[in-house]
């Protein structure tokens, strides 16, 4: 079972209060991007066996998108944060790093 | 429609009706005139009650009659300011549930933390019921209230009064 804190309502949510988003920090592909660009952006997603961030939405509670940071494997929650992020704020990353000391790369893939 | 009430087993369910409901969106640095719930928690004002439904979301609850000046005082308070109040006293029903058990009623329905020492009088939470939508608060006398959409409410009284038969105490709290 998966618990998530929503960053909006201050909430601990039970995975059935809410609705899974895909993958976080994807950069959307304008019309003037490239054919594999836009393809990629569509359909292309990490899926990692590991560190993970998502987007999910508090569909039963007050409805925001937020991101959290998760590990799939073992359902660790490094956090959540709002969805108006580009990127993940530097607390989420030390957190990350601190617990996958083996773990490269600060963000997505 | 005819009133329900259920009685005779863990729990007291009734239906409240003759509450007029209104959905206000407004940004949530936003002043208003009148007294705005912190982040998960319920107010008081008079006969009205308002829930905080999200950061930029307030429900009021006010008799029926008062809906169309409440919606007056709001255009007045918030004109020029960017917001949303909307008459959905038609959108919900609304339940009254109460007696030594009704947490533990309600937290047979609802994946939620709804222990005592969690739950207390002012405290609102949005989740669902079953497989629906629904958010329950305390009243200060310490009765839970329960809403939920109209269309789904004779399946949320049916659940509520399933888990409030005679003999079915968990005891978990
Ligand atoms: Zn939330």
């Amino acid at each position: 079972m998966l618990i998530l804190n929503c960053p909006y309502c201050g909430e601990s949510a039970d995975e059935t209060e809410l609705a899974p988003g895909g993958e976080a920090h994807l950069r959307r592909e304008g019309p003037e991007s490239q054919d594999e660009a836009f393809e990629s952006y569509l359909f292309h997603r990490s899926n990692p066996k590991g560190v993970h961030f998502e987007r999910w939405r508090h569909a039963f509670g007050c409805g925001k998108w937020f991101i959290a940071a998760r590990c799939t494997a073992t359902l660790e929650v490094f956090g959540t944060y709002a969805a108006q992020t580009s990127c993940p704020p530097q607390e989420i990353v030390d957190k990350i790093s601190e617990r996958r000391p083996d773990r490269r790369g600060a963000s997505g893939s | 429609m005819r009133k329900r009430q259920f009685d005779g087993g863990i729990a007291r369910i009734e239906d409240v009706e003759g509450y007029g409901m209104v959905s206000l969106r407004v940004s949530a640095e936003t002043a208003l005139r009148r007294a705005r719930p912190q982040r998960g928690q319920a107010c008081w004002e008079g006969e009205t009650t308002t829930l905080w439904m999200s950061p930029d979301e307030l429900l009021f609850l006010c008799p029926r009659a008062e809906v169309a000046g409440l919606l007056r005082d709001l255009a007045q308070d918030l004109a020029g300011v960017h917001h949303l109040a909307a008459d959905v006293s038609s959108a919900r029903a609304l339940f009254d549930v109460r007696g030594r058990n009704a947490l533990e009623v309600m937290a047979k329905l609802m994946p939620i933390d709804l222990s005592p020492q969690k739950f207390s009088p002012g405290r609102v939470r949005r989740s669902r019921i079953g497989q629906v939508a629904a958010a329950i608060w305390m009243q200060q006398d310490g009765a839970l209230r329960v809403i939920c959409f109209r269309s789904v409410a004779d399946y949320v009284w049916d659940l509520m009064v399933d888990a409030a038969r005679p003999g079915t105490e968990v005891g978990a709290f």
